[in-house]
Order: C-alpha cells, then sequence, then structure tokens
C-alpha cells in the first residue's frame, strides 16, 4: 500500500494599482520604471502597506472559509539574494492575515493552514553571462496561501489548483492572464507500508519513506500535476529519497535538485519594526465579507434548479462575466437558450480567439436580440453562431462591433422560409421517400432522421432542424 | 550669543559668514563634520524665499538623508552615496535654516564614544584628549564648540543623544518614538531609532524640536496628533511637579558625578518640585534586552549594503554570495561586522524564542515598570551617564562589553521610546556632568519645563 500526502504554497499575484509598501504602479512597463526609492531599499526610507492589499487577502480569506485575524503584523525573513532589494522580504510568520480554511474538492476537504500576505521579490533576467534585475516587480503585493498536505495525487493537486483560481477570479482578486499570476511550490511525500510476516510478532505493517521534497516555482495547475507526477516516478525508481528542494524545468519536464536541506530554512526571522500592528474594526471586516461576490459553488447549485445540463453550467463557471451575463439574459429570456447562447456559441468563439468575455466589448442587449431571432425561428441555430464569430471578429479585428441585425444583412442573409414553404418541402419528401416513411412507422427510428435530412437538403440553412422535425412528425404521425 | 539674543536682532548674512569661518576653526581642532556643506547652504540661503531673517545654520548627523549632500552614516560603504531626497525632518528644519555640514558618528551608530567612525574621532573641546561621546559625537563636539545660534539634528537608539550631550556639557534631547519622522533615517534599530536635537540651551532644543515634530504619512510608526510650540513650557512654574529618583540608577556611578546630580535635584527641589526615592528594579535587564534587539534588527537593516544599487562596490566576480561578502568585508568597519554577527545569531531559528523573543518581552516588562512610576511622578531623574567623558587611553583599555556597560543608564528610556533631555549641571575634574530627565510618552514639555530650571 501507498500514502501519498501532497501541500501547496500557491503565491497569488493581486490586482492591486500600486505595490505593496509604496505608489508605484503595478502595470507592465519597461524595466525598472516603475520603481522608486522604497521599492528600491534606498537608505533611510520605509514601508506603507497598501489597505487595498489587505482588502484583497480577506476575501480571500472569507473565500476560503478562514479563520480571520483581526490583529496581525509583518516579518523579515532575511536571506541574501539578487532579486531582493533591501535582502529581507517583507511577509507575515506568527500571526498572518488569516488561517484555519478549507476547500473541498469532491468529497475531499483540503484544509487551508494559512494566507498571508507578502511582497514579490524583482525578477531575474538571466543572460549568457550574467543577469539582469528588473524591480518592477519589487515590492509588488502577494497572497500566499498554504494547505495541509491533504492532497492525495497530482490529479487532485490540479483541480484544487483550477478550484482554488476559478475562486479567486470570481472574487476578483488577481488576473491570472498576468505573467506570474499564479505560482506554486508543492511538498510531496511518499509513504509505503509493506505486510511482513514477522516470526514473533505475526503479520506487521512495515512504514517506508515519507521524506518530504519540495518542488520549487511551478507555474500554474497544469504544470503542477506533470512535476508531482515525474517526481513520483523519480522517486518510485530511488531506493532511499533525500530531503531537498528541487526545481521544475517547464521545457525539459524534469525536476533538478536545487539544494539539500536538513533542517528548516533559516531565515532569522523577526518582527518587522518599520510598520505597526494592522488591527481591524469590525465594521471593515463586516463590510468585506458582506461584499463578497457570489462564489461559484453557490452558483453552480442555483443554475443547476433551472435545469440546464451540469457541463454547460460549468462552462458558464469559466468566467464570472459568462455567468453575469447568464443572469442578464435570464432576466428576459428563457434560462436554456441563454445559457446555450453563451456556453457553447458565445464560449467557443472566445476560446478560439484564446480571449475572455471581459476582454471583448459585447453588449448583452445584442445578445438578447439573437435569442429573440431564434424564439421567433427567424434565424437558426447556426445562423446565431455565425452571428457571435462575426461580432467577436469585429472586436479582434479592432473594429466597432456591430449589432446582430447589421451582421445579417452584410451576410445578405435570406429570412427563414415561411412554415407554408417548408410544410411543402416536407410534403414533398414525404411523397419521394414512400419506404422510408414505411419503415419509421413500422418503428425505425433512424428513418425519421433520414427524412430529416431530406428535407433540410432542400430548405439550407433556412429552416432549423427543430421546425422541421415538428412538421415532419405532423405529418408522418 | 544663543538664539534667544540671536532672534532680537538678527542678521542672517553676518550670522552666515562668522558661522563659516569659525566651523573652519573649529573643524581644524576638533574634528566635528565629515562633510562641511557651504556651498549648497550659500546656494540654499540665496534660493530661500520668505522670512530669511530668521534662517539659521543647521547641522546634520551623517545618518540622516540630506538631498545632494553625501550621507555616509560614518560607514565606509556608503562613502560616496548623495541621497536623492531629503528626510523629512530635513525637509521641515529647512523652513528656518540652512545645512553647514554633516556631522561625525560611530558608524551606523554602533558606539558610545564615537571612535567606531570611518572618517576620524571628533575630539572633545573641553580636553582634546577625551571623547565626546557617541554615537551623535559630531553634532555635540560642534555645539559645545560653535558660540553661535546652531541646531544640531542628531539620532539616538540606545542613548546616542544623551551620552555625546552629556560629555561636550551641551542639551539633548530624544524625544518620543514616533514624534519625529524617521523617514530618511538611515535605520539601526528602527523600532529604537529617533531623530532628535541637541543645542546649548534648552530654548534652542525646544526651538528645533517644535519644527521637526509632526505625523509623516511615510513613516507608519509616525504619531498622528496635534503639533505644539515646546517653547512655551521653558521656565514655568514647576512647584507641582513631582521627581522621581530611581536608586538603582545611582549604583556604580562615578562619586563626583552622583554629587553634581544631587546637586541639582536639590536645586530643582528649591525651586519648588517634590522628589522621592524609587526603584526600578528591572534596570538591570535594560541593557541585555536593548542589545539583543539593537542588534538582532540592525543586521537586518544593513544587509540592503551589498555593492548593488548604491553605495561602495566591487568589480563582479564569483557567485553572488561571494561578491557580497568581498563588497560587506571590505567597507564595513570591525564593530558594525560584530554587531551583524551577533545580531544574525539572535534571531537564529532554535535562539529566537532564547534571546530575540525574550528580549521583547522584557522590553514589555520594563515599559510596564515605567508607567507605574509615571502615575505618580511627572519626572525620573538620574544621571545621564556613569562617568565623565573619558580619556581616549582609558578607552582603548575596555572590551566591547564594557563599552556597551557605558550605555547602562540610556538605554532603558530609549528601550521603552519615553522622551529624555540630558541637560548639564555642573563639572567634576572640568568636565561637564549630565542630568537626565525622563519623561512620559509625549511629555516632551514636562522635562523641557524642568529641564530648564537646572
Amino acid at each position: 500500500m501507498q500514502e501519498i500526502k501532497i501541500g501547496l504554497e500557491v503565491h497569488v499575484q493581486l490586482n492591486t494599482e500600486s505595490k505593496l509598501f509604496c505608489s508605484c504602479p503595478t502595470s507592465q512597463a519597461e524595466p525598472n520604471r516603475n520603481v522608486c526609492d522604497v521599492c528600491l531599499g534606498f537608505p533611510g526610507t520605509k514601508p506603507v502597506l497598501n489597505e487595498k492589499a489587505i482588502e484583497l487577502a480577506l476575501k480571500i480569506g472569507y473565500a476560503l472559509d478562514c479563520r480571520i485575524n483581526k490583529k496581525f503584523l509583518f516579518s523579515r525573513k532575511t536571506y541574501f539574494y539578487p532579486d531582493l532589494s533591501k535582502n529581507f522580504q517583507i511577509t507575515q510568520l506568527e500571526t498572518p492575515v488569516s488561517s484555519g480554511g478549507k476547500l473541498n474538492i469532491k468529497d475531499n476537504k483540503i484544509r487551508i493552514r494559512r494566507v498571508h500576505l507578502e511582497e514579490d521579490p524583482a525578477k531575474i533576467i538571466r543572460e549568457e553571462d550574467h543577469v539582469l534585475l528588473d524591480y518592477n516587480r519589487s515590492g509588488i503585493p502577494l497572497v500566499e496561501i498554504v494547505t495541509e498536505p491533504d492532497l492525495k495525487s497530482p490529479r487532485e493537486a490540479r483541480i484544487f489548483l483550477q478550484k482554488l483560481q476559478q475562486i479567486l477570479e470570481f472574487i476578483y482578486v488577481g488576473d491570472f492572464s498576468k505573467e506570474g499570476g499564479i505560482r506554486v511550490d508543492a511538498n510531496i511525500s511518499m509513504t509505503k507500508y509493506e505486510s511482513k510476516y514477522g516470526y514473533e510478532e505475526g503479520l506487521v505493517e512495515e512504514k517506508k519513506g515519507g521524506v518530504r521534497v519540495e518542488i520549487k516555482n511551478i507555474s500554474g495547475a497544469k504544470e503542477v500535476e506533470k512535476a508531482l507526477n515525474y517526481e513520483m516516478l523519480r522517486q518510485k525508481n530511488l531506493l532511499e529519497v533525500k530531503r531537498e528542494t528541487r526545481l521544475w524545468n517547464e521545457k525539459t519536464k524534469i525536476t533538478i535538485s536545487a539544494r539539500e536541506k536538513e533542517e528548516e530554512d533559516e531565515y532569522g526571522y523577526i518582527f518587522e519594526p518599520d510598520l505597526p500592528v494592522i488591527e481591524l474594526s469590525d465594521k471593515i471586516l463586516n463590510e468585506i465579507q458582506s461584499n463578497l461576490p457570489e462564489l461559484p459553488e453557490s452558483k453552480k447549485r442555483r443554475f443547476l434548479k433551472y435545469k440546464i445540463s451540469p457541463e454547460i453550467i460549468d462552462t458558464l463557471l469559466t468566467e464570472p462575466e459568462l455567468t453575469h451575463y447568464f443572469e442578464y439574459l435570464c432576466e428576459t429570456h428563457n434560462e436554456k437558450a441563454s445559457a446555450v447562447l453563451l456556453a457553447k456559441y458565445l464560449k467557443r468563439t472566445l476560446n478560439y480567439h484564446n480571449l475572455k468575455l471581459k476582454d471583448v466589448d459585447i453588449d448583452v442587449r445584442h445578445l438578447r436580440r439573437i435569442i429573440d431571432l431564434l424564439q421567433k425561428y427567424l434565424i437558426t441555430d447556426d445562423v446565431a453562431e455565425i452571428i457571435i464569430r462575426e461580432m467577436v471578429g469585429d472586436h479582434v479585428k479592432g473594429k466597432k462591433v456591430r449589432e446582430p441585425e447589421q451582421v445579417l444583412r452584410d451576410l445578405k442573409y435570406e429570412k427563414p422560409l415561411e412554415e407554408e414553404r417548408i410544410r411543402k418541402f416536407v410534403l414533398d419528401v414525404v411523397r419521394e421517400n414512400t419506404k422510408a416513411v414505411k419503415d419509421y412507422k413500422i418503428g425505425k427510428k433512424e428513418s425519421f432522421d433520414y427524412l430529416i435530412g431530406q428535407v433540410m437538403k432542400k430548405t439550407g440553412r433556412r429552416a432549423s432542424a427543430k421546425r422541421i422535425k415538428e412538421l415532419l412528425k405532423r405529418e408522418v404521425g | 550669543m544663543d538664539l534667544k539674543e540671536y532672534l532680537k536682532n538678527p542678521d542672517k548674512e553676518k550670522l552666515f559668514e562668522n558661522t563659516f569661518s569659525e566651523i573652519k576653526k573649529i573643524q581644524e581642532k576638533y574634528k566635528p563634520f565629515i562633510t562641511i556643506s557651504e556651498e549648497h547652504a550659500r546656494k540654499y540661503l540665496e534660493e530661500e524665499k520668505g522670512d530669511k531673517d530668521f534662517l539659521l545654520p543647521i547641522s546634520v548627523k551623517d545618518n540622516i538623508c540630506t538631498k545632494g549632500i553625501k550621507t555616509t552614516a560614518g560607514s565606509k560603504i556608503l562613502e560616496n552615496y548623495i541621497p536623492p531626497f531629503d528626510a523629512t525632518a530635513i525637509k521641515k528644519i529647512k523652513e528656518v535654516g540652512y545645512i553647514i555640514g554633516k556631522t561625525k558618528m560611530d558608524e551606523f551608530g554602533f558606539g558610545t564614544f564615537c571612535l567606531n567612525c570611518a572618517y576620524g574621532i571628533p575630539k572633545n573641546p573641553y580636553d582634546v584628549g577625551r571623547s565626546c561621546g557617541g554615537s551623535s559625537g559630531g553634532a555635540a563636539c560642534l555645539t559645545s564648540a560653535l558660540k553661535l545660534p546652531h541646531i544640531a539634528i542628531a539620532e539616538s537608539t540606545g542613548g546616542s543623544i544623551s551620552c555625546p550631550a552629556s560629555f561636550c556639557g551641551v542639551v539633548g534631547l530624544t524625544p518620543t518614538y514616533g514624534l519625529v519622522s524617521r523617514y530618511g533615517l538611515v535605520d539601526y534599530a528602527s523600532s529604537l531609532d529617533k531623530i532628535g536635537v541637541i543645542a546649548k540651551t534648552c530654548f534652542e532644543v525646544a526651538h528645533g524640536l517644535t519644527k521637526i515634530a509632526g505625523y509623516d504619512s511615510k513613516d507608519s510608526t509616525s504619531i498622528n496628533r496635534k503639533s505644539e510650540d515646546y517653547t512655551k513650557y521653558l521656565k514655568k512654574d514647576i512647584s507641582k511637579f513631582r521627581i522621581g529618583v530611581p536608586k538603582e540608577y545611582f549604583d556604580n556611578i562615578d562619586e563626583e558625578v552622583k554629587k553634581e546630580v544631587w546637586r541639582a535635584i536639590k536645586k530643582l527641589e528649591g525651586e519648588g518640585a517634590k522628589y522621592e526615592e524609587i526603584s526600578l528594579p528591572s534596570t538591570k535587564f535594560a541593557l541585555p534586552s536593548y542589545y539583543i534587539i539593537a542588534m538582532s534588527e540592525a543586521s537586518t537593516n544593513l544587509a540592503r549594503y551589498c555593492g548593488i544599487r548604491y553605495g561602495m562596490t566591487k568589480e563582479i566576480k564569483g557567485s553572488y554570495n561571494e561578491f557580497f561578502s568581498e563588497v560587506r568585508g571590505e567597507y564595513f568597519g570591525e564593530e558594525v561586522k560584530r554587531r551583524i554577527l551577533m545580531g544574525t545569531f539572535y534571531r537564529k531559528a532554535g535562539y529566537r524564542d532564547k534571546y530575540y523573543l525574550k528580549a521583547l518581552k522584557v522590553r514589555g516588562h520594563i515599559i510596564k515598570e515605567f508607567k507605574n512610576e509615571f502615575k505618580k511622578f511627572d519626572c525620573i531623574l538620574a544621571p545621564t551617564m556613569p562617568i565623565i567623558a573619558p580619556k581616549f587611553t582609558d578607552i582603548a583599555l575596555l572590551s566591547p562589553a564594557q563599552q556597551y556597560a557605558m550605555d547602562i543608564l540610556t538605554v532603558a528610556p530609549n528601550l521603552c521610546g519615553f522622551p529624555h533631555l540630558s541637560v548639564p549641571c555642573g563639572k567634576s575634574n572640568g568636565m561637564p556632568v549630565g542630568l537626565h530627565l525622563i519623561g512620559d510618552h509625549l511629555q516632551e514639555g514636562k522635562i523641557l519645563q524642568l529641564g530648564s530650571w537646572v
């Protein structure tokens, strides 16, 4: 028998406008432009805490069901490295913003040990024989989310991370399309139990392994799964696993040893004396808690009541904006039609362009009009998708996004057939395919589909399958 | 001539010329400066509009950042460092003065005798064979030697204002922690560092404090409160004052020093103040607690000097660790290395509980003990230093631990963040003796009020 324990340290870049301890912007810029005396660690400068970062960290604490520490403080983690402007990092040790939370994935409850705030070091750019330092990243606010070693497989680690990322997106604390949006250190230990028969003690279980190996700096959930899978394989082939820190190489897909560690890291933590103890009022906490957006889990429960398939709901839940659009559309239109339009046609088109809904300027009113057209049988489903493709295409080309009717005009779209015309085609098909009609009547269901196909051939895109089906049913019974 | 007299009939040009001709002579004799910034001062004086008549000569301890003027903190590692900004306190004091130069100090403030300065040792104007005290030795030396209106901006972590003020026979005020912004102060131990004032008289000190005190959003430990004019407390009636005299602060004190301090206390009694002997039994724990906290914080604050972004550097060779060690090994002085090593040890995993965290607990305990006394007393009085300014030849015989022990009387108020004032109260062997007045948090007014009667 084998037992696997995986614990994760997830670093999330918070989407504040300014850095954690100074007013430098966090936006993308030329190297070493978004810097000041404070984030470069000039002598005499002092940190001033960004309140927005506290708010975002607290949102994460609430979303992960954590205990919020009303009083917390910061610490200095001291180690020498060229990317640290002060050669210490301001982080939290004794009292993080919040601790003791949980996140359920299926039947497994993953305990969250802590959620704490810290500053990002500068970026090291490695050149052939030297390195360059870009301090734009120095002081960017990060939240570190640490789990207990409750994950039981690399796959579970991936699912956990995807779920976590989904929650973080829904509460609007991070932008994961940015470089370095989510970075993970993964700890894994494998314990083997072997049954042995001893002469005196009888059947005994012997425990082997259980050495913790840390894999540092993996970006993204899928890479974490790959890195852990590799690491499991590596360890299985070893006689003895050493306690060490390893690095995941995304290109070669292997882990390499960074350093062996016999004991805990030596960081010589002291309390950050340049920052006071932070005390939060109940008023602020209540405000943050009550303004916390609805979490995906609860949205899913609500949407399931609309009798929409779980797959479609999961697609809606891949982006908070899709769910917002869905709820707007539901105010005026049928839930199922709205969900299909968004989850199938729109999402498919966005994926094709590698876009997110929030990046595209699509008006909800236009989507409403597309559903109207569908429901009045003025267009078919595939025409609806074509309209959406054209509209997103406009955005991609940097043009003004056209209205659905304009798209139809530009496509020289012919109006769908009148019911009477479709009926004529149906009658034609029935007359021409007496054998198929007969077969259907004696119970051959496939024949009905064949008949539909024949009618569609005649009508082109100008009649929907649904409509044809209705009329055909009426004729052949 | 002191400031009060000068303000009756100010003449800024004459003062400027006199000051610079004087300080050049003083620099020859006693060497209080690392940098004299005459050109800078002249330009500032010419450009400054407004109430020019009241612009005063200001000297600044060299660990306080001055825009465009070299700021070394007494260390080789910052030999070429010109800050791109003014410390907040400097910005404020520039409204009433111009900077004449940067004064000597023990490297990063690490010392009691101003011997650990990379740029030479200032000499005591009372006896050039004796120390000026530290770490703000240059500030006190200059103040003592310059007989013109002048305010020295200094800084104390564990006694660096009181000690040199006492040794050089001038007045030194260390305000409540957080009253004066530390933004732009090169950190020694951030939870202990305070910018303060050294001057010849209580009036000048009060005037200086009034200008530099006040909230600063750039320093998160700065106190947000209404500003006040501290000169209004001077020479106010003290007949309702109650003074505590802690007996522990008279153990192992030079007899002459003790005598002078008691004479001063009796004098204050003559003015109507009532005194009572008290006990502060935790005094003996203040010294180790102070040094552990100060060194722990210092060892992290000084980590940034590594030859990458500013300050002295060397050719980049080897691994980054080798490079950092090369730079730090070459440009840090011996006492700096000693304190970094000790500070790193105190906060090391496995020792942290025993030293660093214990020291923090002791600190809390000492604050409580003092606070309890301040319920009954307006002020606590003691000698500032256990001895008069020592001879250089005698200091050479002291071990580092014996040198640290000289701070025994000044560390407690620093550790607690209480305001304290050293005023000259007599002489022994021709050398000045300092009386130490310690007040409760934000009671700068009271210690100045009492001090003005000494």
